[in-house]
Order: structure tokens, then sequence, then C-alpha cells
């Protein structure tokens, strides 16, 4: 993208004599205020504490039947609030800009529950945008864009980690080996309730395996050890263990996850992390 | 779809006021603030206008837990506000405006990162048939186009019938993530998007639109993101009809995505809305077909979805009104994607795992009664229902009925109410199971005022209570029971007080105790004509014989205002 291109007919626009052009009917605005973003934050808290409680209908009246992706925001509220038990969603400070029927509130926001089925807790972090539209009952919720703290499966970013970033060639075993203490985290909210995900590990000597992580609260899913082994020969993809030729290292293993609903009106976005054996 | 509303050359034709208002209209559309209160001086001079205000809050907190289980840590705090409007009407009846609000603060459960925050930042000036901003600006383009707050630059210009809308800036958390690397933790994403729109006789409009941006991928420090940097652009049109009671609106867009390294994608998507109101009964039909790797700058477009609804609501009687609602949906997102090839080796097939639903056809009505002999008597009714397929054979399945019977009098209210729902999921079973949930609330007010006489003061009491049970498909069983009793009064001169006191128990799906119960205390009055004090106690306690996710947090705090 050429930024001057953009900037090129801002100016234009501007420099352009608006006296010299025929008349157009002039519309009237209504006139947005601090007193309607106050509303409309107001009409947003109430979402938030229908959420917490499990209020769908509440929700569902104050949004817009033709909203897009209406039945998976409704699916995924359900899904919530049938998995997930004492949700309270914390809001950080909010930017609140306001048109006269249009108001985008922009929040860094934390997440928390605990599963219904063992009550283990869990926190979830994202930053929304808020889509709020004035209409005859109110404000009314248009759309989340970003991180979707209400409903799960209306898309929120995965993060993954990865530690240590680098191993030492000689930490590593003999194929085939003992797994090496290098811990690896994803927080998906959308996959809340599976018990496993697959993430794919690749190595720059060829190797590729799929690497099993389990859930250890709704959404979160660790494992503390990777099963990593030295050799001197070619590694097997899909044998279960990354085999590193020790005879070319260093290596760089990369662990790929593909967040297939990443929220932020993003299509399915990859998440790599890489570390280093040397 | 929001219209921008633009004065013209043509509210010359009319009074001086009339034009004043227009882009008094336009200002406020603009900056998201109010108008100002016109009053030209004598001479026609500009006039300039200053409005702002702050707060400051001392507050004490005592918090245990742990970052897991509450968001609020120990300690003594402060939180300031300050907010400033400043503007400039010329004769002319051009409207120039500087915003600034900020808060600061060292209180981490207030601003995520660092301690303090600008919430607003906006300058700008509007006239006769122009806008421009800078700062904060809300790009409000179109559906499928560009619909997003925006750190930058914003010109509008009418050329004859045809509004021309620019916008170029940068799409980054904060005003402070913009300036402080260490403050990011998303790519600072580089915009632009570009609309414009004509009319076409009283009836129709007609729009096109073209965007894009590209995410800066050194934008964030060394392992803040496993993301990949990604671009996109995309080009829209569309238009929007309406004719005595049916209206239609349409928009179809084109897009193109890539990750960084990566292949990238072409997809497309088209949405069109309309229907018919009648004085009793109104229509509405819709489709949405946005494609999964469709990338856009709006908000409101939501990728992988296809959905076809029919919505319908009837005042059938005096007494009587419903709300019927059929739909298709397909969540294209449940399909396990299409790995990218990586950069160095072949590809393999990502694992398909999802706990999202394909398909989904779902059904609701709502009803809401009155009765017409006992004046205040309502009764509203639910029930919807959907099930789910997924291609690999995961189905998910959703029931929910609910009634509420309410009664309104001149002092006092009550309420009782039922819902119930069913869910069950394939590939979550875990969680599958029956809810139960029955709610009560009273509520009643007093205060002095009569027919001729406004209340000097009022007392308004509010107690609600509910029981609700999960039934899991593993025989388990959860069960909370909560009440909570909300008193809240005021009296001139002396001020405001507001109290809650609530609690819960019950017991969750391994049988273990829950008990919680929470307080809060708010007293306010007036400092003179702007200023204001206020005094507030809360606290929360949960769970605190279960030791591992046990928590509490109570907070003291005085509040101290003024206004200008």
């Amino acid at each position: 993208m050429n930024a001057a291109l953009p900037l090129l007919l801002l100016g234009l626009l501007l420099a352009a004599p608006a006296g010299a052009q025929p008349a157009v009917p002039a519309q009237s605005a209504q006139v947005a205020g601090f007193e309607d973003m106050k509303a409309a934050r107001t009409a947003l808290d109430e979402l938030i504490r229908a959420y917490e409680t499990g209020d769908v209908g509440l929700i569902q009246s104050r949004l817009d039947p033709g909203m897009i992706g209406y039945q998976r925001f409704i699916d995924g509220l359900r899904r919530d609030t049938t998995a997930l038990k004492q949700i309270r969603l914390h809001l950080f400070e909010a930017n609140v800009t306001a048109g006269p029927d249009v108001t985008m509130i922009e929040a860094a926001w934390e997440k928390r529950f605990f599963g219904v089925a063992d009550f283990t807790p869990g926190v979830f972090r994202g930053r929304s945008t808020f889509l709020m539209h004035r209409a005859k009952e109110g404000w009314r919720l248009a759309a989340v864009s970003g991180d979707n703290p209400f409903s799960s499966e209306a898309g929120a970013l995965a993060t993954l980690s990865v530690m240590p970033a680098a191993l030492p060639l000689g930490s590593l075993a003999p194929c085939p080996g003992a797994a090496v203490p290098l811990a690896i985290e994803l927080v998906d909210p959308d996959l809340a309730g599976l018990n496993s995900v697959t993430i794919e590990l690749a190595s720059s000597q060829g190797d590729r395996e799929g690497i099993v992580l389990t859930a250890v609260s709704p959404g979160r899913f660790r494992r503390s050890t990777t099963p990593v082994c030295q050799e001197f020969f070619a590694p097997i993809p899909g044998s279960g263990i990354v085999e590193v030729n020790a005879a070319a290292v260093p290596a760089t293993l990369t662990f790929r996850y593909i967040d297939a609903n990443p929220g932020a009106n993003r299509p399915p976005a990859t998440l790599m992390r890489s570390i280093t054996i040397r | 779809m929001i219209v921008l509303g633009l004065a013209s050359s043509s509210a010359r034709a009319g009074t001086q006021l009339s034009d004043n208002s227009t882009v008094l209209s336009q200002f406020a559309q603009a900056s998201g603030a109010p108008a100002p209160r016109l009053a030209p001086d004598e001479d026609g001079a500009t006039r300039i206008e200053w409005h702002g205000g702050a707060t400051v809050d001392f507050y004490s907190r005592s918090a245990s837990g742990g970052a897991t289980l509450t968001p609020y840590s120990g300690g003594h705090f402060h939180r300031i506000g300050m907010q400033s409007d400043l503007r400039g009407t010329a004769s002319e009846g051009d409207v120039s405006w500087a915003q600034f609000a900020l808060t600061q603060s060292d209180d981490p459960s207030a601003i995520m990162l660092g301690n303090s925050q600008i919430n607003t930042l906006n300058v700008g000036r509007a006239g006769l048939g122009y806008r421009v901003a800078f700062g904060d600006v809300a790009v409000n383009h179109s559906s499928l186009g560009a619909n997003l707050p925006l750190r930058g630059l914003l010109a509008q210009r009418y050329f004859g019938q045809t509004l021309v809308s620019a916008s170029a800036g940068v799409i980054a958390e904060s005003w402070e993530a913009l300036a402080d690397q260490g403050r990011r933790r998303m790519f600072l994403k580089n915009a632009y998007a570009l609309k414009a729109e004509s009319s076409f006789g009283q009836n129709l409009q007609a729009y096109a639109t073209v965007q894009g941006y590209r995410e800066d991928g050194d934008s964030v420090g060394a392992n803040v993101l496993a993301l990949v940097p990604s671009s996109g652009s995309t080009a829209t049109a569309g238009l929007n009809w309406r004719e005595g009671r049916y209206y239609l609106q349409a928009e179809g867009g084109l897009s193109r995505y890539g990750e960084k390294g990566l292949d990238g994608h072409r997809d497309r998507a088209l949405i069109v809305d309309g229907g018919w109101q009648g004085d009793k009964l109104g229509l509405r039909l819709g489709h949405h077909d946005l494609g999964r790797y469709y990338a856009s700058l709006s908000g409101l477009a939501g990728a992988g979805i296809r959905e076809t609804y029919a919505n319908a609501s009837w005042q059938a009687a005096q007494w009587m009104s419903l709300t019927g609602d059929v739909r298709r949906s397909e969540n294209r997102m449940a399909a396990p994607p299409v790995p990218p090839p990586p950069p160095t080796i072949p590809p393999t097939p990502v694992m398909p795992y999802t706990p999202f639903i394909g398909k989904t056809e779902a059904a609701s009505l709502r009803a809401q009664i009155n009765f017409p002999s006992v004046p205040g008597l309502g009764l509203g009714l639910s029930a919807g229902e959907s099930h789910g397929k997924s291609s690999g054979g995961a189905s998910n399945r959703s029931q929910n009925q609910g009634a509420t019977l309410s009664y309104a009098a001149m002092a006092w209210n009550a309420s009782l109410g039922y819902q119930n729902s069913k869910q069950s999921n394939s590939v979550t079973a875990g969680s599958d199971s029956r809810t139960d949930t029955w709610s009560a609330s009273y509520g009643r007010n007093w205060s002095d005022a009569t027919d001729v006489v406004p209340a000097s003061w009022t007392l308004n009491a509010t107690a609600t209570a509910s029981t609700q049970r999960q039934h899991l498909e593993t025989g388990a069983t959860a069960a909370l029971n909560t009440l909570n009793l909300v008193i809240s009064g005021e009296r001139q001169p002396w001020g405001r007080l507001s109290a809650i006191l609530g609690g819960s128990r019950g017991h969750d799906a391994t049988g273990g105790g829950l008990r919680q119960y929470w307080y809060q205390l708010d007293a306010g009055r007036a400092l003179g004509q702007r200023g204001g004090l206020r005094l507030y106690l809360r606290g929360t306690s949960s769970f605190q014989d279960r030791a591992a996710i046990a928590w509490r947090d109570r907070l003291a705090g005085i509040q101290l205002s003024y206004a200008f």
C-alpha cells in the first residue's frame, strides 16, 4: 500500500472549491454528545452484566436481527453461559468516540470464569472495539471487532508461547531420546471446552510433527516437555519425535498454530514461534 | 448503515440559523461531542467556547486471590480524569474544534499498561460542504468496506451530488501504544479508506469504496506476538433504496488477503437486507455471504459467514405483540482452515479440531401480552431452538423457553420469571446440560411528591432473588441461589445515597460449596454550582472456605469533581 495516494487525495479534496459545486440537499443529523456516549456505555455495561449472569434473552433483545453473524454470536453466547460459570468481565479504561447514530468503544478487557465441570478458574485477555448503534429502542450492539469477550465462538485471537527460546544441543538425548523441558502454551478462548489441541512443529532440517497440548482450564492448553532428540541422519517426518541432525546445527524449530477464528474480522491467522538449537 | 450528513451550498438558501444548525450537527457528528450553543456576537465575530471538567479519586483497596481470580491489587491509588472541549464558530458558520480527554492513574486495574491514557484527541474544522478531522476519527463508510476508529486524518467533501470521503491513518491500541513500542501488544496497522457516494433521485443512493491495510511486522518487540503480519485490500459497491414502506440495502465486495511469507487469498462478500414496514407489521429479510478469507476494515463484516434470515414483528392486537425469527446460518470458520504452505517445507494437513458448528438452523418466537383488564400487568413469553451440524459429523442442539409475569403500579412493581435451556454439543459434551432459572423481584418507591409539588425526597428499594439449577449430562448438578437488595434515595439539597447488599449460596458440579457476598455504599452531593463530592465503599468476598479459589476485594474512596 502506498500511503502517498490517499494523502494526495485528501489534499485534493481540501483544495477543491466547494462553492462552485451544484446544490445538494442538506441533511439534518442528530446531535451526538457526551450524554450519548454515556448512554451507549451504559447500554454496553448492561450487556456485560447480562452476559455475566447468563441472561441471553436480554442480549438477544438488544441485537439487530440483521447483524452479520447473529446466529454465530448467539450460539457462542449460549455455549459460554453453559460451559463457563461465575463469569466476570473487567473493562479497562475505554476510548469512546461517538457520532450521531454510532458510538465506538475501544477497551482492553479481562474475562474471569470457572469451568462448569471441575470449577477450574480461567482468565482470558483481549482488546475489543464495541460498535453501538442507536435504534428506536435505545443503543444496540451492532458488532464487536477485535477479540470478542461475549461469545467465544465469535472469535478471539489466540496466543502461543514457547519457552525457552534456545536449547543447547547437549541437552538433547540421543534418539529415540527423552522429552526435553520445552514448554508450550496455547490460549484460544474459541476452543474452550476441548480437552486437547494439536499444533504443528516443523524443523529447518525437514522434520514435521503434530504436538498435542492438553487443556489445563477452558481454552488454555499446555505441555511442559516436548519429545526432541539428536542423531546423525536426516529426520523422519511424522515419527512422533522431533529428530535433530547433530551434524547440521544450528537448527530452528518452528511451532505453528492456525487460529481458525481470530476475531478482529481477520481471516484464519497463522501464529508462529521459533526456537534455536545450537 | 449510517448516512453522513454534510451541509452544502444549498443550505445558503435558508436562514442563517438553519445553516449554523446544520453545521453544528456536522460538527457533533465529526467530533462525537455536544454541539456548542451558538450565540454569535453582534458584529458576527468568531465566538470561542471552552468547556471542560476534572475528577479526582483517591481510594484504598485490599485484595486477595491472585491475578487469575481478580483484576484488582491492594494499595492506595488515585485516578485523575480531565476533559477539555475548545470550539470556535466563525461568523459564516464554520466550526473549528479541539477536544482532549486524559486519564491518569496508578491503579493497574484502571489502565492496562502504563499510568496514563489519552481517551480522546481530536481537532478539526467543518463548514458548508466539507469536513476535516485529525486524531481519533470514526470511519463509517460501509458494512463491508471500512467501519472502524482510526488514529489519523478524515476528510469529506461534496462535489455536486457526490460525497467523497477519505481517511488515512494508523490502527493502534492507543495513542500511547502508537508512541511507545513497549506498550504495543498488536502490530501497528497502516490503513486507508476511500468512499464516493451519490444520490439518484430521492430514493436511491449508490456508493463505492476502496480500502486497504498493512501490518507493520517490526512495530512490536521481539517475542511479543506469535502472529504473522498480514495485509489486505478491499473494493466494494453498494446501494440504499427506500420507497414508501419498502427498503433495500445491498453491498458486494472483493478482497485480497495475505500473510507475510505465505500464499495470499482472494475472497468475496455479499450482503442484502430488505424489508417492508407497515403500521402493525414489519417484515425483514436478509442474506449475508462472506468468504472465510474476506478481509476488510469493517468491524461489522465478520468473515466466514453465510446466513439467510426472516424476521417479523406484528402488533397482533392492542394488547399483544409478537416477534418471530427464522434463520439458516453457516459458520465457515468451522471447517479446518487450509494450511498455507510454510516458507521452507511442503505442507501437511492441520488437525481438524474445532468446537464450532458448521450449519445451523434456528427459530425463535417472542410474545408480549399486556392485559387490558388489569393495567400494569404484562406477560412475556419466549421460545427458541437451534440445530447445528458440522462437516466432521459433530452436532449441537439448543433449546430455550421462558416466561415473565410482571406488574407495575404507581408505588411498587413486581415480577416473576422462569427460564429453561438445554444445550448439547457433541464436541464439548462435558458441558451438555439443562438449566432451570427462577427469578423474582419486588420494588417499592416513596416520595413526598404531590400532584402539584415535585418531590423534595425520594426513596427506592428493590429486592431480587433467583435460583438456578444446572443438571449436567454426566449426572452432576450445579446450583446457585442469589439474593440482592438495592436501596437508593435523594433529598434536596442534602444529596443522594445508594446501597447494595447481596449474597449467593450454592454448590458447583463437583459438590464444592459456593458462598459469596457483596456490598456497596455510594453517597454524593453537589458542592456549589460546578463541584461535586462523592464517597464510596464496596466489597466482594467469594468462596473464602475454599482456599484454591478464594478471592476478596474491599475498596473505600473519595471523589471530587469540577466542571466548567
